[in-house]
């Protein structure tokens, strides 16, 4: 009996595992795959009034001209285009698109209303796999934000796509220069984030070095000559007003940063040939002193909780990194590479460290992981120097000076991947970027 | 004249004296009363028919702005080494005469009234349509515009693949390795340095198919385990098999007459041969485009099963990710649409697979790892 029990139970093993053995799925695992930007297109966006037909052109350039300066996406060109749409609401041909390898589409459609408004819709589309991503969406605003609005628009087909964070409705502080190379006047810019809508925050009578912006955009601490001195000053966008922070007279201070609620302030202080690194608080304007060694420690950036600053310090005998928390102790030091570290910024992701590495007579910009692990470097030239990361800590922005006796800096930005690395084309030398937050 | 004609005159008389001095020849005409008439959209129609109302959010579309968290330790005493420097109290005004930049900045003008759309139904071609049958486009696609405007010629046209071609080749993006160069030169000139190791470490385009077994791959610990398929080894009852093979054979066969592959049980049983793995993982890769996929995406493993049809075309609404590893939600449906686009767009022409062993690969279950493609 127990041997037939045994036999049944076999049976029932061997019948339901070739059961499985046919129905189970063939198994394949893929490793290997392409690095090449999207494919995209945006058909001129519809207007649905006469008085848009202006506005949706241009807002369907500046979309297609955001996504492409990301790197991550190829537009594909209007001229080739199968598909010619007439309305918002008409439904996507997919094979059309599909022919002239088009992976995800953009259409949109723009009216103008009473009282200088301004709206505007969109949808985005997987053309690969014919369905629309997410819901549609619109925004609506002024006329006279037609670009803000269309980097909205092009913030929101970014992110669904790829998943990371949005930028393009950012604006960069940076310092705007002009004349000759041995006398550069230096004022204070603020521009979009590709250049556009230029205005000038200070004049140009005396120097100025290291703009950065609060994290709510509001407010840029920055280090100016104003008074023979270098000192530290706190400047309101919306107003243009500043005023000088009290740091001592009897020292040079500079390289100051926000904390990420923008209420302190990590800066440097030298005194008598030591640099220590000071933390203030706005409010009170009182003044504590972080570290202390017989040493250069400076340029210090905030972790995104607030916690720990990384600065770069030669303590050491050579110029490293090094991170230590805000509430004090011994400082961890995370560069351990040949050549020279500065110039640390914290990502606002938290994950990365951006910093500037001169090796070898030239300057590079690279990142690292928060224990200084997994060093990459993402640029190299004569000058690089001075990282500040886009509001989603998926790009770089940072100065390249070029060599000679005209040369001049301007600015620079690379993916976090070392790819689409495109210089920012702007009429004057500029320097010094801090990236802003993502508009409200 | 009668005294008949005389009555009848005065009286027509007075009529019309009494129509054109005060009748309605001189009253204004009444105003006509229009009713507003509008045209609404079928998004509109649905909802009012549905008898519910748009979800419509005055918020600005998340930010994602820079997280802000607060120091549980309270940084606002910090306990650092000392205070040497005496400070002044309170923040000194610049004085008024400082000054002040010729041009200040205008104020941004603000984005308002965001508002998200209700889903909308566009009637769009069903993928699966598309996906089992040759492309039809709107317009005649010769000739195309992209072969008049390409420096050199283009070996195999997107729309030669899409009319029916077979060869494998075709199926990918052909213009996108010219077109990658194009742009690099464009953006990056000088910016090729040797010491751009990320750049020194771009992945070819051309994938290099790996052999490793489908038993050997990383799964996420969120995948259903999968069935035990060769469980039962026949080494393992040396005794008995011999005599319940019959039976197992018998009721192999009871099950396969069930079944709705109509292969005899050797083919069914037979394991893929390793040429047609490798084509399919080398199809599949030709289009896992992970350019632009977030990092956190990058470090997202997907796993993910798809039925294919007789002629190897992967069925539309079949594909569906079973789960993932590294990643949170977001990043993992960011990953899977990627790998969709990988399967719909290269497996569109069928993958090469012997139709003698539909059984074996009807359902594929691919699980895309792109640890090696990742940006760390």
């Amino acid at each position: 009996m127990k041997r037939l029990i045994y036999f049944g139970v076999l049976a029932f093993g061997l019948w339901t595992g070739a059961g499985m053995a046919q129905n189970g799925p063939l198994r394949i695992e893929i490793t290997d795959g392409v690095i090449e930007p999207l494919t995209f297109a945006v058909p001129m966006f519809e207007a649905e009034n006469i008085e848009a037909v202006t506005i949706a052109t241009e807002m369907s350039r500046i979309v297609a001209n955001d996504l492409s300066s990301s790197g991550l996406f190829r537009e594909v060109p209007p001229s080739r285009f199968i598909a010619q749409r007439s309305s918002f609401a008409e439904p996507v041909r997919y094979p059309d698109w599909r022919a002239i390898n088009t992976q995800a589409l953009v259409t949109a459609a723009v009216k103008t209303t009473s009282f200088g408004r301004l709206t505007v819709k969109f949808r985005i589309f997987d053309i690969y796999s014919g369905v629309q991503l997410g819901s549609g969406m619109q925004l609506s605003g002024s006329t006279k934000a037609v670009r803000r609005m269309a980097h909205k628009v092009a913030d929101q087909v970014y992110a669904r796509i790829t998943g990371e964070g949005p930028y393009f409705d950012s604006k960069i502080v940076f310092v705007s220069e002009s004349g000759p190379k041995d006398q550069r006047l230096k004022r204070l810019a603020i521009m979009d984030y590709d250049g556009e809508n230029l205005q000038f925050l200070t004049g140009n009578e005396n120097t100025v070095l290291a703009p950065r912006v609060s994290s709510d955009g509001q407010q840029v601490l920055y280090t100016s000559w104003e008074t023979g001195f270098p000192q530290i000053y706190l400047l309101d966008v919306s107003s243009a007003a500043r005023k000088r922070l009290p740091t001592p007279d009897n020292g040079m201070a500079f390289s100051p940063r926000f904390s990420p609620d923008a209420k302190r302030m990590v800066y440097s202080f030298e005194q008598g040939g030591n640099t220590d690194i000071y933390l203030m608080d706005l409010a009170s304007a009182r003044s504590a002193r972080m570290t202390s060694s017989p040493s250069i420690d400076t340029a210090p950036s905030f972790s995104p909780d607030g916690r720990s600053i990384v600065f770069e310090s030669d303590r050491s005998g050579t110029q490293q990194l090094y991170v230590m928390p805000v509430t004090g102790g011994t400082p961890k030091r995370i560069s351990f590479g040949n050549g020279r570290y500065g110039t640390p910024v914290w990502s606002p992701r938290g994950d990365l460290i951006a910093f500037t590495k001169q090796s070898n007579g030239r300057f590079g910009i690279g990142v690292m992981r928060t224990d200084g692990s997994e060093e990459r470097l993402l640029s190299a030239s004569f000058l690089d120097e001075g990282p500040s990361w886009s509001p989603n800590g998926r790009v770089i922005m940072f100065t390249r000076e070029t060599q000679g006796p005209k040369g001049a800096p301007s600015l620079y930005s690379v993916d976090i991947s070392g790819r689409n690395l495109r210089a920012l084309n702007l009429r004057s030398p500029a320097s010094d970027p801090s990236w802003g937050p993502v508009l409200p | 004249m009668s005294p008949g004609s005389y009555i009848s005159f005065a009286l027509h008389l007075g009529f019309v004296g009494w129509l054109v001095f005060s009748g309605d020849f001189s009253r204004k005409p009444s105003e006509l009363s229009v009713a507003d008439v509008s045209v609404i959209s079928s998004e509109v129609f649905d909802i009012m028919v549905n008898n519910s109302s748009p979800e419509i959010s005055t918020a600005i579309p998340s930010a994602e702005a820079i997280p802000v968290v607060e120091a549980a330790v309270g940084p606002s005493t910090p306990q650092v080494d000392e205070a040497p420097v005496q400070v002044p109290q309170g923040l000194s005004q610049i004085s008024p005469g400082d000054a002040l930049p010729s041009r200040r900045p205008d104020a941004v003008a603000p984005v308002q009234d965001v508002v998200i759309l209700p889903p909308v139904e566009l009637q769009a071609p069903r993928m699966e349509d598309s996906a089992q049958q040759p492309l039809q486009t709107s317009l005649p696609p010769k000739p195309r515009p992209a072969q008049r405007i390409a420096p050199t010629a283009i070996a195999a046209p997107d729309i030669e693949m899409d009319l029916g071609a077979q060869s494998r080749e075709a199926a990918a993006p052909q213009e996108a390795p010219a077109e990658v160069a194009q742009a690099q030169e464009a953006q990056a000139p000088e910016a090729a340095a040797p010491e751009i190791v990320t750049e020194a470490e771009k992945p070819s385009a051309a994938p290099v198919v790996t052999a490793n077994a489908p038993e050997r791959s990383v799964r996420p610990r969120s995948r259903p385990a999968p069935p035990a398929a060769q469980v039962p080894e026949p080494a393992a009852v040396e005794p008995e098999s011999s005599q319940i093979d019959p039976v197992t054979a018998a009721l192999n066969a009871a099950l396969m007459a069930g079944d709705e592959a109509p292969v005899g049980p050797e083919a069914a049983a037979a394991p893929l041969a390793e040429q047609f793995i490798r084509g399919m993982q080398r199809a599949i890769a030709e289009c896992w485009n992970l350019g632009a996929l977030s990092s956190a995406a990058l470090s997202t493993i997907v796993v993910v099963e798809m039925e294919l049809t007789r002629d190897g075309k992967p069925i539309a609404n079949t594909i569906k990710m079973l789960g993932f590893e590294g990643g949170d939600d977001t990043s993992a449906e960011r990953a899977f649409e990627t790998a969709l686009r990988a399967i719909q767009g290269c497996g569109a022409q069928g993958f090469d697979l012997p139709k003698d062993q539909f059984a074996t690969w009807r359902r594929v279950e691919l699980t895309f790892n792109p640890e090696k493609m990742r940006v760390r």
